[in-house]
């Protein structure tokens, strides 16, 4: 029994390197994750670098994916845009997480009041659409400062984000609670925190890691739309929506300005996708459909 | 459980006022929180309104005027009745830009486009996700399904503004075969319709094979064949019917995408609508139009998903005999 609960997905992990899918996200993923790590210490420019010499170049030998209408490198700020990306997806994703996971496990132990408080809340978030109010939350609050921005971005979108979450985590622990293994563990005399942290938490990670994993997609979306506004990240600072909305008045002229950062994005939340696909299949045969 | 249902011309329909007036008055705290929510996020942000009719260095005389004369210079709780009075009456206030043009005014104006471009995009997302879904299933795990399957993925990864300039390139600068921006006729519809579509139908497509799945697994779908019927009379009347219900409630939700959608649609192809309004107003800090867009996108929601339960109680005997008690 220990057993069961300290490994609740036996061969998962050789389910997941055995699909051709999943390891080409990863290694899509991975290789995002080293760009946006080393890539800009690696690139001669700064995001900010105004080559007055080469305005809307295309791609050539001095800017390999070109430049913008104020001679920035496409290529150095695509790699900033992944940095913003990902640790936009990561670092929401952990809060709505942690704070879905938390209340989650906290209504669905203790019932009651809190419960009914959390379905409350839960209820009416869902009744308008989140990315809308993202949008009018930012909008709003729009601070002028680039460090404001992120955190505004951060907050706004962790906090229209985990409900979701929540409700995920509370119907998982519902269904373990009336299990015979946790009665069991009562019986015992087994503290509370002990059985939520020991036997019910492990049996509900892989609906979790499934639904953090699309969720990233989401979040990384979401962050786009609102640099795409102009409500998001505020320039100079490059975010691949930023970007696209940029080059749109160079659609005909010069196409690349938003033929790369689009396929970035595209690239980045497909792989996610796909590898949450994967992580379910691998995770839960039974799901398998 | 009330004895001796009411029945009516249609079938059984036990009582259905009482269900409907319940979820009606469910809807009200939903549209309060979220008057009050948006109501106080302008009120807390930072940047007066006033700046923007007069500029942030205007004579402090000047702008104590002109608050008095918005009202902005009383008590916060007394603005929010006033708005929320106003609201229940269709008086949405005035816009800070636009000449102050009042904001009822402007919505109904603009509204019908974003209506128009919402039916499209779900009409043509339905005509091909809910084939395509039902497609899938039959051929489950074979290479349709996978196909489906995968062009459900990647559709689901690109949003509008990755969508749009690729298609613009594609098919209005290089083929020329359609205008790039305007709303001036069907040629100007098809590619918004598209873009905004492409989402829900993926969606759509999804929850049609999983229920299809699920209900070609039912006892009763093996009783239809065993009793001789074709295959096809089976999927169209047996499956198809039962396995609609779910698909109903992503129907119901994609309109909230679609109304969110039709921000960044719109802005891309320059549709005079409400999310092209919104997202200038937006812009512009012109709180009382945000406001506004706020409550009337809040109230088309609850409307569409309150239709979806009515939808439901009026399709499903199961969920019938529930919403009775």
């Amino acid at each position: 029994m220990s057993d069961a609960a300290a490994r609740p997905m036996p061969g998962a992990g050789a389910r997941l390197i055995r699909n051709p899918v999943a390891v080409a996200a990863i290694a899509v993923l991975a290789l995002l994750i080293l760009a946006a790590a080393f890539g800009p210490a690696l690139s001669p420019f700064s995001y900010d670098t105004e080559d007055r010499a080469a305005i809307l170049a295309p791609p050539g030998p001095r800017h390999a994916l070109g430049t913008d209408n104020h001679g920035q490198d496409t290529l150095t700020r695509l790699l900033h845009g992944a940095r913003v990306s990902l640790s936009v997806g990561l670092v929401v994703e952990a809060i709505e997480v942690l704070i879905g996971v938390a209340l989650g496990l906290l209504a669905a132990w203790k019932g009651g009041r809190l419960d009914l408080l959390l379905m409350r809340v839960t209820d009416g978030m869902f009744a308008f659409p989140d990315l809308l109010f993202a949008i009018l939350l930012v909008g709003i609050m729009r601070p002028t400062t680039a460090a404001g921005s992120f955190l505004t971005v951060f907050v706004a979108l962790a906090l229209v984000n985990w409900p979701g979450m929540a409700r995920l985590v509370r119907g998982q622990a519902l269904a373990v609670r009336s299990k015979e293994y946790v009665e069991a563990a009562r019986s015992l005399g087994i503290p509370d925190r002990r059985i939520v942290m020991r036997h019910v938490l492990p049996n509900i990670v892989s609906p979790i890691v499934v639904a953090a994993t699309v969720d990233i997609a989401q979040v990384i979306l979401a962050e786009a739309t609102l640099s795409f506004l102009g409500i998001g990240l505020q320039p100079p600072y490059p975010s691949w929506g930023r970007m696209i909305s940029d080059g749109l008045p160079y659609l005909r002229s010069a196409p690349q300005l938003i033929v790369y950062p689009a396929l970035a994005l595209g690239t980045v939340v497909i792989s996610l996708n796909f590898l949450g696909d994967a992580l379910r299949d691998a995770l839960d045969p039974r799901m398998r459909g | 459980m009330p004895a001796a249902p009411s029945v009516s011309p249609l079938g059984y329909y036990p009582r259905m006022a009482p269900y409907v007036l319940k979820r009606l008055a469910l809807a009200v705290p939903t549209l309060l929180a979220v008057s009050f929510v948006t109501f106080f996020l302008g009120y807390l942000a930072p940047g007066s309104p006033i700046d923007l009719l007069v500029g942030q260095h205007a004579d402090p005389a000047i702008r104590r005027q002109l608050e008095h004369e918005y009202g902005l210079d009383r008590p916060a709780m007394v603005q929010y009745a006033d708005f929320l009075w106003g609201a229940v009456r269709g008086d949405l206030g005035h816009s800070f830009a636009n000449g102050g043009r009042s904001v009822t005014d402007l919505i109904a104006q603009q509204f019908p486009t974003t209506a128009f471009l919402a039916l499209l995009a779900i009409c043509t997302a339905s005509l091909l996700g809910l084939p395509a879904g039902v497609l899938a299933a039959l051929q489950h795990n074979r290479l349709p399904d996978r196909a489906v399957m995968t062009q459900v993925l990647v559709l689901v990864s690109l949003p509008p503004f990755v969508l749009a300039p690729i298609l613009m390139l594609c098919f209005s600068l290089w083929l020329g075969w359609l205008p790039t921006s305007g709303w001036e006729g069907p040629s100007y519809w098809v590619l918004p319709t598209v873009v905004l579509a492409a989402r829900p139908g993926a969606l759509l497509a999804r929850q049609m094979r999983s229920s299809m799945l699920e209900v070609l697994r039912q006892d009763y779908i093996r009783t239809a064949s065993a009793k001789g019927l074709t295959g096809t009379q089976v999927i169209l009347r047996h499956a198809l019917k039962n396995a609609l219900l779910p698909v109903l409630t992503v129907l119901g939700n994609s309109f909230g995408y679609l109304l969110t959608g039709s921000f960044i649609v719109e802005t891309l192809f320059s549709i005079p609508g409400i999310g092209y309004e919104s997202v200038h107003s937006i812009l512009a800090r012109d709180y009382p139009v945000i406001q506004g867009v706020a409550l009337l996108v809040a109230s088309v929601f609850v409307a569409v998903n309150l239709l979806v339960d009515l939808l439901y109680v009026i399709v499903d005997p199961r969920v019938r005999h529930e919403a009775a008690r």
